[in-house]
């Protein structure tokens, strides 16, 4: 083809691909939102704030000097005890991703492992795993998560250790499902006749299959598992002061809430925005992954 | 007497991610009182769409119908408004679908699907509708009727759906029977009695019907006339015995040869028509079938035949063809 | 029927039972309500004195076999806080708390299914983009910020509303909107979604070309087959509210439940922990339950399975 009508080919799919993009807004809009936090998380702290536990009593309560004009000292405000809000939001997305991003992935070992051995297995074994799972399933997490917590401790272990509790169910029941219907198929049963062992098939042979839902799993626990450790801090559960988390800072200003309104909104508006990120890039996952399930 | 369809050139197309397919180009035909009328065609010939278009059963965002006139019973379909035309579905058009297994509702029991046409077009109180289903049952040959009202689509078997599917449309005794590959999703002994079925109805109902199919074999059973479509062409039609016996256009031609005969040797291969149909959002000038088609001539390539009478026929033989298809096969050897 | 409920009443069972294993083991691990109950300084025998007269000095298992016993006569023992029935003490609570996890599932299911008919009939316009996005940001949403800003903007700002606690209707307004958020959204892409696929399948193109009436079809085919999935959710999403009225009661001090359990974790009065989440769950199982049979009423292909 000559370069001309080569042109002319590529316009004529640009109405096509423009409509992927609309519908498909939401999956970028979401990585979009996700990758802003990430990089929020990961290179915040190199660029020049003030430290985010540094009480400076004189500067207490002042309102965000972020305008057209420029940055200024504060570009986010300060709370109640003088600490930069915008410094706060960095450092706080830190701790919130580390606990959230730790909690889902020990949840989902743990889940997938559990998932696995029950629907491999079956039997007896299969019946009191998922016994177990309908036992947790039967206490609303938040409960469950605030007796945990509160029995034993709020160190950061705990807390991580916490959330992944509350979220390694989600993981077993799909797991499972896929172990059953994949373990019937031709291919596990020809390793098996050829003598592979137990665990060979497991991580060989079963767990690539299992592997994609399970991801999906993730990224909708993620948004969750947000939700809920903002929550436990709020509560005072969480992440304790003076670490900066978004819940905590929830908490502590909420008394200010009227007169000092950046104090509250903003670090609720970057939980929020985080979330629909995450939701958001889950959802065009799973629509990836599973076109069956496809919503948008 | 008036015909009870006619369908003046009825143009629909369909919208894809900004770009636009025309599947029906400009199909005209009528069907007469008491006839039996089959349309085949290959899938994407424009033979189902077009009858869906017909009676505005076509989803609008990616379907539109550009444009065209049906008339029955002395008005435009469509332009009809929608609670004239809702009259006109079910009450005097009735439609049987292809896939019995899924064009059932499944929470609700026979007895209320055959009903709910029946109480909405004649106004039949639910014991009469009722009374009238089992009828119904009866009619299309179910045994134990009574107790099968009361029962779901998932406790009966694909041929009895069909049957189901088939009092559904006759239900209110509609003038015309519009079955769209009612037999497709059957296999071949309950295709035999699908038949037999609709043959027995419409002798005794009076039924003018359409069939719509891509089985000639099924065609020759049971139509009284033909028409072939491709690539949303009408390419020929006429009385059953003229264009099967002495087909005019190539694509009829290709498809009455690509039937196995019994008359041929075992072990022979199945013809096929080699290629594929056109693709609708970049339609080729011309003759659609015309890659495709061994007599094509240079004209087929750059204009479409208009549809008229073929030469030394009856009157209401017609095809669309540049080429004279019996000289060229007197030539030819067929491969 | 009555054997399917059966069984499904014993699995609820067994499972309340784990959920009162655990909740003993873990309200024993809180810590020594006895340090709290006593003023500081108070000598060890007092403190022993205490603990003996709580029970608390026996052996775990014992503790656990007597709680069993009592539990199954209704009675979790004392609060250590009110010396009263620990029983007593949360069924008081109850009300309040069912009222508002009521209400905001009822709200959730009205404006979440009206939400998502709407977007479902209107694909591909603004009223769909629009449901859409707020329910995409509603299910992104932190409960107890949403608390926070309704309460700061209607009863702080414009005095409309007040600003919490259990008096008149018009108190119930904000703490249900603010929890019904998360499940009106659940409810609207769900049904959204659900409704998108059934409009899809053949038999409804059947009800059209029958020439029947759009609120038949709307009704009795489209409608009846959207609503299993979104069944399925609001069993969960009961579970959540549950558990999510926690932090909306503590928000708008609201006297339920779920603030009770959060004051008792703090003071270490396990039987009232224990009474609280043990009842809440059974609720929550319950709910389940009734689920699961209603099932069978909505899909006749379910009730063949049993």
């Amino acid at each position: 083809m000559s370069t001309e009508s080569q042109a002319a080919a590529a316009l004529r799919q640009f109405p096509r691909r423009w409509h992927r993009l609309r519908r498909e807004w939401a999956g970028w809009l979401g990585l979009a939102l996700v990758t802003l936090v990430l990089l929020m998380g990961a290179f915040g702290p190199l660029l020049n704030l003030p430290n985010p536990d540094f009480n400076d009593l004189g500067a207490r309560l002042m309102a965000p000097t972020l305008s057209l004009a420029g940055f200024g000292p504060h570009p986010l405000g300060t709370d109640q005890l003088g600490r930069d809000i915008l410094s706060r939001i960095v450092f706080g997305s830190r701790i919130t991703l580390l606990v959230s991003v730790c909690a889902v992935t020990l949840g989902g070992v743990v889940g997938i492992s559990i998932g696995l051995i029950a629907g491999y297995f079956g039997g007896p074994l299969d019946r009191i795993l998922m016994r177990l799972v309908d036992i947790q399933l039967a206490m609303p997490l938040m409960l469950l998560a605030l007796m945990v917590v509160a029995a034993t401790g709020t160190s950061l272990g705990n807390l991580i250790a916490v959330l992944a509790l509350t979220s390694w169910v989600r993981y077993a029941r799909i797991v499972r499902g896929q172990v059953l219907s994949v373990r019937e198929r031709d291919f596990v049963r020809s390793a098996r006749a050829i003598g592979a062992g137990t665990l060979r098939i497991l991580l060989h042979h079963i767990l690539p299959n299992v592997l994609a839902p399970s991801l999906v799993v993730a990224t909708l626990e993620l948004g969750r598992v947000i939700l809920l450790e903002a929550a436990l801090s709020f509560l005072g559960l969480g992440i304790q002061p003076p670490a900066p988390s978004w819940g905590g800072m929830l908490a502590e200003g909420r008394v200010y809430a009227a007169s000092a309104w950046w104090i509250i909104t903003l670090p609720g508006l970057a939980l929020m925005l985080t979330v629909l990120g995450v939701n958001l890039a889950g959802d065009w996952l799973r629509d990836r992954l599973d076109p069956r399930e496809a919503h948008l | 007497m008036a015909a009870l369809l006619e369908v003046e050139d009825l143009t629909v197309s369909f919208a894809r991610g900004g770009e636009v397919a025309r599947v029906v180009s400009g199909v005209s035909y009528t069907v007469e009182q008491g006839e039996t009328l089959g349309i085949v065609g290959e899938s994407g010939s424009g033979k189902s769409v077009h009858v869906l278009a017909m009676l505005g059963l076509l989803p609008s965002p990616p379907g539109d119908v550009e444009a065209g006139r049906v008339w029955f019973g002395g008005r435009d379909l469509l332009r009809l408004p929608p609670s004239s035309l809702r009259d006109v579905r079910g009450g005097q058009i009735g439609l049987v679908f292809q896939d019995p297994m899924t064009a059932l509702n499944p929470v609700l029991t026979i007895g209320r699907q055959i009903g709910d046409g029946l109480t909405r077009h004649r106004r039949l109180s639910r014991r009469a509708a009722r009374a009238r289903a089992a009828e119904l049952l009866a009619m299309v040959g179910i045994a134990q009727p009574e107790r099968r009202l009361d029962q779901f689509p998932h406790e009966f078997s694909g041929g009895m759906r069909q049957r189901v599917m088939i009092a559904i449309a006759i239900a209110c005794e509609p003038a015309l029977l519009i079955a769209d590959e009612p037999t497709t999703a059957l296999d071949v002994t309950v295709q035999g009695q699908i038949l037999d079925l609709l043959g027995t109805l419409k002798q005794r109902l009076g039924m003018t019907m359409i069939w719509i199919t891509h089985d000639m074999g099924v065609i020759a059973a049971i139509a009284d006339r033909v028409q072939v479509m491709y690539a949303g062409h009408v390419m020929e039609r006429g009385p059953a015995r003229a264009v099967f016996h002495d087909p005019r256009n190539a694509y009829t031609w290709s498809l009455l040869r690509a039937l196995p005969h019994a008359e041929r040797a075992p072990g022979g291969r199945l013809l096929q028509i080699p290629g594929q149909p056109p693709d609708p959002f970049n339609p080729p000038p011309g003759d659609p079938f015309a890659p495709r088609n061994p007599f094509a001539t240079q004209r087929c390539f750059r204009e479409m035949p208009p549809l008229r009478p073929v030469p030394g026929g009856p009157p209401d033989h017609l095809a669309a063809a540049w080429y004279d298809l019996p000289s060229l096969l007197a030539e030819k050897a067929p491969a | 029927m009555p054997r399917l409920v059966a069984a499904k009443l014993g699995d609820g069972v067994i499972a309340i039972w784990g959920v009162v294993t655990i909740v003993f083991v873990v309200s024993r691990l809180l810590g020594d309500p006895a340090v709290l109950l006593l003023p500081e300084g108070a000598s060890q025998q007092q403190l022993q004195a205490l603990r003996a007269s709580l029970g608390l000095d026996r052996p775990i298992w014992v503790q656990y076999g007597d709680f069993l016993v009592h539990l199954l006569h209704g009675d979790f023992g004392q609060s250590f806080q009110f010396m009263q029935p620990a029983l007593t003490v949360v069924l008081a609570r109850m009300p309040a708390t069912l009222i508002l996890t009521g209400t905001a599932l009822a709200l959730g299911v009205l404006i979440g299914g009206i939400a998502g008919c709407v977007a479902a009939y209107r694909r591909g316009s603004i009223a769909e983009f629009l449901v859409m996005i707020v329910a995409l940001l509603g299910q992104a949403t932190p409960v107890f910020w949403l608390g926070i800003m309704l309460i700061t903007f209607f009863a702080v700002q414009l005095h409309w509303l007040p600003t919490g606690g259990f008096g008149s209707p018009a108190s119930l307004i904000l703490p249900a909107l603010a929890l019904a958020t998360y499940t009106t959204a659940s409810i609207a892409r769900l049904l959204r979604s659900s409704m998108l696929d059934v409009l899809r399948e053949e038999y409804v193109r059947t009800a059209h070309a029958k020439g029947l009436l759009p609120r038949t079809v709307f009704f009795w085919y489209v409608g009846r087959n959207s609503l299993v999935p979104v069944l399925t959710m609001v069993g969960i999403l009961a579970g959540e509210l549950l558990g999510g009225s926690v932090v909306t009661e503590t928000v708008f001090s609201w006297p339920g439940v779920g603030r009770l359990i959060v004051q008792a974790i703090e003071a270490n009065d396990f039987p009232v922990v224990e009474a609280g989440v043990t009842l809440i769950a059974t609720i929550y199982v319950l709910v389940n339950i009734l689920v699961d049979l209603l099932y069978g009423t909505l899909d006749p292909r379910i009730r063949e399975r049993r």
